[in-house]
């Protein structure tokens, strides 16, 4: 009876989602309108005698001129955000875990985040550079190290996220920690995981970019960014800032879909 | 078997004295209820029995692992990602009772026979968590059931079915109940005790 209905309790989990009105159409029209329009009218302000950012005409044209070397170079800084994030969401998760779990690191841990928060994770990449050469292992590193700070913290304080009225009915109930842990962990901290892993993979995108743009590579978006502006090509500009945007909001939609299942937005 | 015990327990919030040695000692099947105003420290009593507060003055023996709890504020003790019947049966399947769930599907049968054992947690209204969250603390092993306010959210039907529920399921259980409602305290044929001023005394 027990083992039964256990499976069909299971099975009867519900999502803890409250699905919520979805954004019209019209509403979701109107924003891109907008976006459209502002990016229209920021093309025609001229800064010091050039436009600051070309149009959506020019920067089609752009995207044509450029033809694929564009997307292979978003490709290769991609590679690299994606790698670094990949490194760095380990060594966050392991520094999390050990930080957030024991509660008397958890304070002293937390001065250790908010200074390492403050070093921004290109001021590394030199000390990358002297070990480890022009390479993208050091472009990689940096985006980890950076990743893994911010990880670290989204962890920590998912290992705290438990509701002081769960924990006390378990401790009543004369859990375990393992079976506290079961109970509450994986539920309550998927929310802030997925915050940190969503910032973590925006600020690795960044990095990555502004890694390529101090310390040249063979390929990327960084590289291509500063040939334009030798070059004076704002329409190549701003078809780089576009497909960088496009590329994070690649990289983070999934993410977003997930967080907001679970938090039913 | 001592069911948890304050001996001349003192709690202070800063300046304030919430309990002034208050001494209390449930026996085994006896019912007390204990009422008094807003503020009075009645909730503070019930967590200092189950070692959820910590007293700075006098003897505080815990109620013993696995007694029935239903707090005040019921949302945030409910597992929102579990069905109905996990939040029921969760004291008893912590406890490894054989049975949990059995026992766990026929309590909830009483108390609320309107709520699928099956649904989401997260799916129910404010009575309807606070009749989850007092089938739990039946479900609860414990020689004892503690009840902060536990009716306040039901209508009165439920009221006062819940209230037969809980006067049968029981048995040779204590209960420490704290309520507003004189009402209770006769249905459930409690000594009450009434708590003014940081003071416990028989009402």
């Amino acid at each position: 009876m027990s083992s039964a209905a256990s499976r069909e309790e299971r099975e009867a989990l519900v999502d803890v989602a409250v699905p919520a009105p979805r954004p019209g159409a019209l509403a979701l029209g109107a924003v891109w309108l907008g976006v459209a329009a502002a990016w229209v009218g920021v093309a025609h302000l001229v800064v010091g005698g050039r436009p600051l950012i070309t149009g959506p005409v020019e920067t089609a044209r752009a995207f044509v001129e450029a033809g694929p070397a564009l997307w292979v170079d978003l490709a290769a800084t991609l590679a690299r955000a994606l790698a670094g994030l990949g490194l760095g969401f380990v060594a966050g998760v392991a520094l999390g875990l050990v930080t957030g779990g024991l509660a008397r690191l958890t304070k002293a841990a937390d001065g250790v985040l908010d200074f390492a928060r403050s070093v921004p994770p290109v001021l590394v990449l030199p000390l990358f550079l002297l070990t480890l050469g022009y390479s993208d292992a050091a472009r990689v590193l940096t985006v980890a190290t950076g990743v893994s700070v911010i990880v670290a913290a989204g962890v920590s304080t998912a290992m705290q996220a438990k509701a002081s009225g769960r924990r006390e009915q378990l401790r009543l109930a004369g859990a375990s920690w393992w079976q506290v842990l079961r109970w509450t962990q994986p539920f309550e901290a998927l929310p802030p995981l997925l915050v940190s892993t969503r910032v973590a993979a925006a600020m690795a995108i960044v990095i990555a970019t502004v890694t390529e743009l101090v310390a040249p590579a063979a390929s990327g978006i960084g590289v291509r960014v500063i040939g334009a502006q030798i070059a004076g090509n704002t329409g190549e500009l701003t078809a780089c800032l576009l497909a960088i945007g496009l590329a994070g909001w690649l990289v983070g939609w999934p993410l977003t879909r997930l967080h907001r299942r679970l938090r039913g937005a | 078997m001592t069911l948890g015990r304050l001996l001349r327990a003192t709690v202070r919030r800063g300046h304030s004295v919430v309990l002034d040695g208050v001494s209390l000692e449930p026996s085994p099947g006896e019912r007390l209820a204990v009422v008094g105003g807003n503020g009075a420290g009645k909730t503070t009593l019930l967590r200092l029995l189950l070692g959820l507060e910590r007293a700075c003055d006098g003897v505080v023996q815990v109620a013993p692992s696995g007694c029935g709890y239903v707090p005040q504020s019921v949302e945030d003790s409910l597992f929102p990602w579990r069905s109905v019947l996990s939040n029921v049966a969760m004291p008893a399947r912590l406890a490894r009772c054989a049975d949990a769930d059995a026992r766990a599907a026929s309590l909830l049968e009483l108390i609320a026979p309107t709520i699928d054992p099956r649904r989401s947690a997260s799916r129910l209204s404010g009575g309807e968590r606070q009749l989850v969250a007092i089938a739990r603390a039946l479900t609860a092993p414990g020689p004892m059931v503690l009840a902060d306010e536990p009716f306040s959210a039901l209508s009165p039907s439920a009221r006062d079915r819940v209230r037969r529920v809980l006067d049968q399921q029981l048995g040779r259980r204590a209960l420490v109940l704290v309520t507003h409602d004189r009402a209770d305290v006769t249905a459930l044929g409690a000594r009450a005790l009434e708590l003014t001023g940081g003071h416990l005394e028989a009402a």
